[in-house]
């Protein structure tokens, strides 16, 4: 599996990335990037199978991000990671294309629940 | 926030500690401390301000320079020495402190509710500001943790709510980020 993990916080990139590793999951290879412009000029060279995305960032938010991705066609498994998830975000989430939202903090089996349950 | 808005439950300290450890990747041990304890000194303490949507003063986290040092640091997996650098100095240094901030903003969830205004965190400020003072003083909604985070030093932190009664300060700050 290739992932692709977006959020401006560097530390945060960084959780996800330790709790995919836990979580059991096989990850082949991981790229980041720092908003949602940057991932979206990533996913076409990268082609990753999963996006785990940030919802409040700089430049391009995480829901402007994947509007702008599932725009041009492009059905790569995503996932938001964000630190409030209110019944409103996860229903927009949701409605634009999301397979989960998971607010952190997270674990390994949460994280490996849902992106099991998205990736088959 | 309206008259008749119910006061924010603080979480006990097994919340605590099972949130940090999901966060931080680490064990945790979290225990309250006597309600009569004094805040930290504030001259060494950092203090998140967590505001509601329309900016008024909702709720803070003060927390030791141990507790905030060792949180920034165990959330990036960074080695204690940088923490008893950071106590040297008396200050958390700049890595520590970004991710002190993103350690504070996930805790807002902490003093999340179903029936409560939504909280964001406004900024994080070296020392008490007096606002965080009175609330503290005056607040039904606080609670004092020792927090143990393995492979570092132990510290502590305060959670404490706007009472929902009150009127608050308005914060005109912006938001420092997001």
């Amino acid at each position: 599996m290739k992932v692709l993990i977006v959020d401006d916080s560097k530390a945060m990139r960084m959780i996800v990335l330790r709790t995919l590793r836990q979580s059991g999951l096989q990850c082949d290879e991981v790229r980041e990037a720092t908003d949602g412009a940057e991932a979206l000029a990533a996913v076409d060279e990268f082609a990753p199978t999963l996006i785990l995305s940030d919802w409040n960032m700089p430049n391009m938010n995480g829901i402007e991000f994947l509007a702008a991705l599932r725009a041009k066609g492009d059905s790569t498994a995503f996932g938001f990671v964000t630190s409030e998830s209110s019944p409103e975000m996860r229903e927009q989430a949701l409605e634009t294309g999301a397979q989960f939202i998971i607010s952190k903090p997270f674990n390994a089996d949460r994280l490996a629940e849902v992106v099991g349950a998205a990736v088959p | 926030m309206p008259l008749g808005t119910p006061a924010r439950r603080m979480p006990i300290p097994e919340e605590v500690s099972d949130f940090l450890a999901d966060l931080l990747g680490a064990s945790i041990a979290a225990e309250k401390v006597s309600k009569s304890e004094k805040l930290p000194d504030a001259e060494e303490s950092v203090t998140a301000i967590y505001v509601e949507d329309d900016g008024q003063l909702g709720g803070a986290c003060v927390a030791d320079l141990p507790f905030a040092a060792s949180a920034g640091a165990a959330l990036a997996m960074m080695p204690k020495a940088i923490v008893e650098e950071a106590l040297r100095k008396g200050e958390l240094i700049e890595s520590l402190h970004e991710n002190y901030y993103e350690v504070v903003n996930i805790m807002t969830a902490l003093l999340a509710g179903p029936s409560v205004p939504h909280l964001r965190l406004d900024r994080l400020e070296t020392g008490i500001p007096d606002e965080v003072q009175q609330m503290f003083a005056e607040a039904p909604g606080k609670r004092q943790y020792a927090v143990s985070i393995i492979g570092y030093p132990g510290g502590k932190m305060a959670l404490m709510a706007a009472s929902p009664a009150k009127t608050a300060v308005k914060t005109v700050r912006p938001a420092a980020r997001r």
